[in-house]
């Protein structure tokens, strides 16, 4: 019960490795390592249900292991603001707010032709 | 388009790319300097009518810098939520010894070792060895609070220091921005000199470490709000705030005298003012609260009996100064001896029904429903969860700078639609991740519910 949840771990902190890197390709092959650590905690839950008693050990290990959840989402939910904020700022153009809001038009331009 | 034309326009793209070359030539020599943002320059046709005289080719624009602010406004934001946990767990850690609960010499373990000691003359309450050792653990607790609250006024008086060199970077930094900014206004070439931009980068980048503000940029130059509403750099004009510690109540003040402290909310600054007006003098009113009910307490009981001669006690066990904290100033009485140590009720001089009604109030519910132990254990638990909060949050703040910084060098420097691109991926990636960790944090969540404390 305690080696799967360890291995959990090890795969969420694959993950955390990777958020801090700046490449997607690196995050997203992260994924098979959380399938893998879904099947590890569903391992545990069957344990659990078949009576397996749980250790002082294991409840720690899964607390720790809810840490370090907590500190991926913060670093995900950062990510998202951040290509949030990114994506204003392309979608303004060059006329955009330090917030990385679109600013508004400083004026129109006018077309002539002649001829 | 005749030879001379074809030749000049030759003559004038290879100047062009000339630029853009040492361009990137300084971008490379560059890649390491702290704050350096890569340059490139911006190229545009040349009109082209030869009827009218117009040529075409190429010409350079201004420099255009890669650095967008936007980039470094996302690495300073979490910069100063850093630089706050750092700071907190720095303040904080060395308070954690002073509330161990499991310590044989701190509080918890003096007052175990006090009430046993009234235990141990309930049965021997006329013997003077017993009554000596009571003595010597009422003075044990007194020294244990003192310490403890000597640890704390000392982990204040390094908050006033660290608070004092905050302040001094703070003024340090708007000086060499104002500096630089006086250089932008001297050569109106300057501004597209990346050495100074990357000066300017980081100096914000370390002013941000220190506490919150907001920058303007100006034709070049910066102007810097200090809580985002007090200036401290604007034009070639720096403006030095002061730390005002002439009250408990520690206050910034900005150049002309004004309490700017409630706009200082982030970074080690902010956390400073924080624990020394909020943090720290709750721990000590906690710790005061318990020494005075303790020596109340246990005054007021031993007021009920009487001493080795049948008499009312002449004294209180502890004094405390009223006007002062009570834990830096508990002791025992002067001149308390221990045949005044009142064991015994009135209704029976030479017995020990008073000891023991001091021994009793080890389980007593003294302090708001707990007893003395349980109610230092809250501010144990209290300063431990503090230290613990700000640990986790230094760990996680460290994840954060670390990614907004991955995220500034992906970035800076490259073009729209490559940007688009990486954007798009980046977005994907982050929504995938979002779903497995909120269905890990469901399964764990669950798990836990079904793994109850044995």
């Amino acid at each position: 019960m305690l080696l799967s949840i360890k291995q959990a771990r090890d795969k969420v902190e694959a993950l955390r490795l990777a958020l801090l890197g700046s490449s997607p390709e690196e995050i997203l092959e992260a994924l098979p390592g959380l399938e893998e650590a879904v099947r590890c905690l569903e391992a545990v839950e069957q344990e659990v249900r078949q009576g397996s008693c749980a250790p002082y050990e294991v409840r720690r290990e899964l607390k720790l292991f809810k840490n370090d959840l907590r500190s991926n989402a913060r670093l995900i939910e950062h990510g998202i603001q951040f290509c949030r904020g990114w994506a204003n700022l392309l979608g303004a153009g060059p006329a955009y707010t330090p917030a990385g809001h679109s600013a508004p038009p400083e004026q129109l331009a006018t077309l002539s032709l002649r001829g | 388009m005749g030879l001379l034309t074809s030749i000049l326009n030759s003559a004038n793209a290879l100047k062009v790319y000339d630029q853009e070359f040492a361009a990137i030539q300084n971008n490379i020599a560059n890649a390491n300097t702290p704050g350096f943002a890569a340059q490139s320059i911006t190229l545009s046709a040349d009109s082209f009518n030869p009827s009218a005289g117009l040529d075409g080719g190429v010409s350079t624009g201004p420099l255009a810098s890669g650095r967008s602010q936007y980039l470094e406004q996302a690495v300073r934001a979490q910069t100063t939520l850093l630089g706050a946990a750092q700071q907190q767990v720095s303040d904080l850690t060395p308070l954690q010894s002073l509330f161990d609960l499991k310590s044989a010499t701190g509080i918890s373990g003096a007052l175990n070792s006090f009430f046993n000691s009234f235990s141990a003359l309930s049965v021997t309450p006329n013997d003077p060895v017993a009554r000596q050792n009571v003595l010597t653990q009422a003075q044990a607790v007194a020294t244990s609070f003192n310490q403890a609250a000597i640890g704390i006024n000392t982990a204040s008086a390094n908050v006033e220091q660290e608070t004092g060199n905050a302040v001094s970077t703070i003024n340090q930094i708007s000086a060499d921005l104002a500096n630089i900014n006086k250089q932008f206004a001297a050569s109106p070439g300057a501004s597209t000199d990346a050495g100074l931009d990357a000066q300017v980068n980081t100096d914000l980048e370390n002013l941000s470490q220190v506490a919150n503000f907001t920058v303007l940029h100006t034709n070049g130059q910066v102007s810097v709000y200090l809580g985002g509403q007090t200036p401290i750099v604007m034009g070639i004009q720096s403006f030095n705030v002061a730390a005002d510690f002439s009250t408990p109540q520690t206050a910034i003040r900005d150049s002309q005298g004004k309490d700017i402290t409630s706009q200082i909310t982030g970074g080690q600054l902010g956390a400073e003012i924080q624990e020394n007006n909020v943090t720290l003098p709750g721990y000590t009113g906690s710790l005061n609260t318990l020494a005075q009910t303790f020596a109340d307490t246990v005054n007021t009981a031993l007021s009920q009996g009487v001493d080795q001669s049948g008499n009312p006690p002449a004294n209180n066990l502890f004094s405390y100064n009223t006007s002062a904290d009570a834990a830096y100033t508990l002791s025992v009485t002067q001149g308390f001896t221990a045949s005044g140590i009142a064991a015994a009720l009135p209704s029976a001089p030479g017995g020990n029904g008073n000891a023991l009604a001091v021994a009793q109030l080890a389980t007593a519910s003294a302090v708001n429903g707990f007893t003395f132990t349980q109610a230092f254990g809250n501010l144990g638990q209290q300063v431990g969860a503090d230290i613990s909060s700000a640990t986790n949050s230094q760990t996680e703040q460290q994840n954060l700078v670390t990614q907004a910084q991955a995220q500034r060098a992906l970035v800076s420097g490259v073009n729209l639609n490559a940007e688009a691109a990486k954007l798009l991926q980046f977005q994907q990636a982050f929504t995938a991740m979002s779903k497995m960790v909120t269905t890990l944090n469901s399964l764990a969540t669950a798990l836990m519910a079904m793994m109850p404390a044995a």
